[in-house]
């Protein structure tokens, strides 16, 4: 039939790659390891945001920038170069090492401890596996198959049980993915991350510093930004830990 | 001149005196240590600590004074989490004798216990000596009318060590009578060659001189010599707009009112430099019963992961100028400065401050690992000597995680290795590799996303309508054979060697299935007639009669090379009768 085999296209030729079209690594980065290996950690960071601006949005790029920011003391730009890598390659191992060892130098641990209940874990481990776009593309695969296997069904009578726990099991895997993408969207997208990136910053009650003290949040520590001024940004920690914070000592996700 | 030692005022309360906890300070200090007879000088105690109960202190008998109470003041504060109260009592005493006179130890009760000041000295001289004159720029002094307004300025000591810390009190006097004053200028002293910190706040109070009430206000300076040698402090002033106070007393009432200016007289203190030899360690910090504490925010941990380390000075002295402890002898560790603070508040009429210095320790193996002892050397005003402070060596447990390349060696095929790891750093850089692919932002803001999912919802549907329909086509056959009677008429027309018995049979058979009749028996007025009753129109049914007649003539005079004309003009004929006949 037709119609099937347009919507199987459909969703794997339209959709396509989650990347854009590939391009030739720009030479910032070689230059960028080459002061790396020599011990120039504060050029290497140079060189590998400049790769960035080039467009050379890959995962490689945020991790070697995040070793270099590591090397040059500046634990809380690297945590954010990290966190970046990770969204977009979230099973490399280089980069989940690089990232728990940089994680466990900072001071608010308490604060950025992301220990879950023991039945939460498999699930936490399921949702690490991939990346925002490819819980999409895993969805958008799913429910092609689903739309082919019910078209076959249609024109050909295909009507056994096996095909209706297919379609079943089909619509559960479909229906899990599009979860962890819509909670991945939620997490990286719709809400926006920071990093703390100076040593120790004074939570105050308004975005001004003629607001009383409410706490104090040190390098490193990801918050969630829940509001916005010119200079002042909200900070959520959960709880009553709320409190407004200078723009210039984020990084934002 | 002869001293004269004051007994103790409550034995009984002295005997029954507990050791004093460490929560609880108690401070007494002199508003200066020199001072004329008939003047008056401030006796402050001051209690900190976290006591909730502290009664008024039981003065020592003090029969060559007259002494008048100053009230009391509390001020509380949190540091580290913790409330701590300093509460405040005042006494002026006026001497009325001259002599050198020691204080006694000043017994204080804060929440059941009893704990006592130091002693305190004090040289009463003269009436008329001012300890470090004040000097009206234009006046006689004894003038009444002068002495309705005068400034003082005095030091604590004049001889001291390079950073030792010397209290500078600026002190504004007025005649309790004059209320005119409207916002006196005042200009500070220049300070150069020290390091000053206020002290406030500022003091008010009220004394008798010579017989005169006079409202005081104090002003004081921590001040910290950065040289050696005779330091002079400027002099300081203080500009009243308007002389409109003294008008009633003055003796010449055709003397012009105007402005006054009202001068304290620069003081020179003399600064030694510190005693040699200095020990090699010295870090040039000089304060007061300085205190060093280390701390750390957990003693066990996982491999690869930091510990807070705080160490917090505390003492009398310049402390947020002080040099931080050195972290020598932590090889064990990666050392991380993360901040601190400093923090410094007039305690006792001195300035007492903290210097917190906070850094993270990443242990370089796993097991027990030491923290040494940390040593810091000051030189100590007290004790005119120095100092060396040292913290408890801080053991800690550094737990070996599986899995992650940390404990004290790595595991290859399932053996130990010989190789130690020494240090869990990062991993290093990727390789550059050939070709990179970009990421492109969110899969859910790209259009082809949606299109996706909405074009396969839409085949479906398609889908689902169309073999729906095919369905229940199946299941009628009268319909079935209907729909398909142009098309097998055209199969018939379409056969190799077709002639005019064919014409006919694909006319007849398309009739019979279009009208849903048996082929067989058809004559040609049926065919006509059928199509007719369904709705061809006259022409194209007189069209189809001259093409049966046509095909019939045939029979008797072949077609010929006219037969694929035939064809055609039955093939056109039958979509238009299809085409008239559809909706019948």
């Amino acid at each position: 039939m037709r119609e099937p085999a347009l919507v199987l296209v459909l969703v794997v030729g339209l959709v396509g790659p989650p990347s854009a079209a590939a391009m030739d690594p720009p030479p910032s980065m070689e230059a960028g390891r080459v002061a790396y290996e020599a011990g120039d950690f504060g050029a290497a960071v140079e060189h590998y945001r400049d790769a960035l601006a080039a467009g050379a949005d890959h995962p490689i790029v945020h991790y070697n920038l995040g070793n270099a920011l590591f090397k040059s003391g500046e634990l809380g730009e690297a945590i954010a170069s990290y966190v970046r890598a990770q969204r977009r390659a979230p099973r490399d191992d280089r980069i989940r090492a690089n990232l728990r060892v940089a994680r466990a130098q900072i001071r608010d641990r308490e604060l950025a401890d992301e220990s879950l209940p023991a039945v939460f874990v498999p699930v936490r481990w399921l949702y690490d596996r991939f990346s925002l776009n490819e819980w999409w593309i895993l969805t958008l695969v799913v429910f092609g198959l689903i739309v082919l296997v019910s078209v076959a069904g249609q024109w050909e009578r295909l009507d056994p049980p096996w095909v209706r726990r297919l379609v079943l099991g089909l619509t559960v895997v479909a229906g899990v993915s599009a979860t962890m993408g819509v909670v991945r969207y939620r997490t990286e997208v719709a809400r926006t991350g920071a990093v703390v990136v100076e040593q120790e910053v004074e939570v105050r009650s308004g975005p001004g510093s003629d607001y009383s003290l409410a706490f104090r949040v040190h390098e490193g520590l990801q918050v969630e930004v829940s509001e916005r001024r010119p200079d002042w940004v909200r900070i959520d920690l959960g709880g009553e830990l709320v409190g407004w914070v200078p723009t210039r000592s984020l990084e934002v996700l | 001149m002869t001293g004269r030692r004051w007994l103790p005022f409550f034995l009984a309360l002295l005997a029954l005196t507990s050791p004093a906890r460490a929560a609880v300070e108690v401070g007494a200090t002199l508003d200066r240590e020199r001072v004329p007879v008939g003047e008056q000088v401030v006796l402050t105690v001051t209690v900190t600590g976290e006591a909730r109960r502290v009664s008024p202190p039981d003065l020592p008998s003090l029969p060559d004074f007259r002494v008048f109470g100053g009230g009391q003041s509390q001020r509380f504060s949190f540091v580290d989490g913790r409330a701590s109260a300093e509460h405040s009592f005042t006494y002026y005493l006026q001497p009325e004798r001259e002599g050198n006179f020691t204080i006694d130890p000043i017994a204080v009760r804060a929440d059941g216990q009893v704990v006592r000041t130091p002693s305190l000295e004090l040289e009463v001289v003269a009436a008329g000596t001012s300890p470090v004159p004040a000097s009206p720029d234009r006046s006689d002094p004894q003038d009444e009318s002068e002495r309705d307004a005068f400034v003082t300025m005095s030091v604590d000591r004049d001889s001291v060590v390079v950073g030792e810390q010397v209290v500078l009190t600026f002190g504004f006097h007025r005649a309790t009578r004059m209320s005119a004053f409207e916002s006196p200028e005042y200009t500070p002293p220049r300070t150069e060659g020290f390091w000053r910190e206020d002290l406030p706040p500022e003091r008010h109070t009220t004394r008798v001189i010579r017989s005169r009430r006079y409202q005081v206000t104090e002003i004081q300076y921590a001040l910290f010599p950065t040289r050696a040698g005779d330091l002079t402090i400027g002099e300081a002033i203080v500009r009243l707009p308007e002389d409109t106070f003294g008008s009633f007393f003055r003796r010449d009432r055709r003397q012009p009112r105007g402005p006054r200016v009202l001068r304290a007289d620069p003081i020179t203190v003399h600064v030694d430099p510190l005693p040699e030899p200095q020990p090699q360690d010295f870090t040039g910090t000089v304060a007061r019963d300085l205190t060093l504490d280390a701390t750390v925010d957990r003693r066990t941990l996982d491999e690869g992961e930091a510990v807070t380390l705080g160490l917090r000075l505390a003492g009398s002295g310049n402390l947020p100028g002080a040099a931080v402890p050195s972290l020598e002898g932590l090889e064990e560790f990666r050392v991380h400065d993360a901040g601190g603070g400093a923090d410094s508040r007039p305690q006792g009429g001195r300035l007492q401050g903290t210097r917190l210095v906070e850094s993270l320790l990443v242990p370089r193996t796993a097991g027990r690992v030491v923290i040494p002892s940390i040593e810091y050397t000051y030189f100590d005003t007290g004790r005119r000597d120095y100092v060396t402070l040292r913290t408890e060596p801080i053991a800690l447990e550094v737990r070996a995680v599986e899995g992650s390349g940390g404990g004290s060696g790595v595991f290859v095929g399932g053996r130990k290795s010989e190789i130690e790891l020494l240090a869990r750093d990062i991993l290093h850089i990727a390789p550059v590799p050939g070709s990179l692919s970009p990421w492109a932002g969110p899969l859910p803001h790209r259009a082809v996303f949606y299109a996706a999912l909405g074009v396969p919802a839409l085949a479906w549907a398609v889908s689902a309508r169309v073999s729906r329909r095919r369905r229940e086509l199946m299941r009628d056959p009268r319909r079935l054979r209907a729909r398909r009677a142009l098309e097998r008429a055209r199969k018939t027309l379409g056969a190799p060697g077709v002639d005019e018995h064919a014409v006919v049979g694909a006319v007849h058979g398309w009739a019979a299935d279009r009208f849903d009749r048996a082929a067989s028996g058809l004559t040609h007025d049926d065919v006509v007639e059928l199509a007719t009753r369904h709705g061809a129109d006259p022409a194209l049914t007189r069209e189809l009669r001259a093409l049966l007649d046509r095909c019939d003539a045939a029979r008797y005079a072949p077609l010929g090379g006219t037969a694929a004309d035939l064809v055609e003009q039955t093939r056109g004929l039958l979509a238009r009768l299809e085409e008239q006949t559809r909706n019948a």
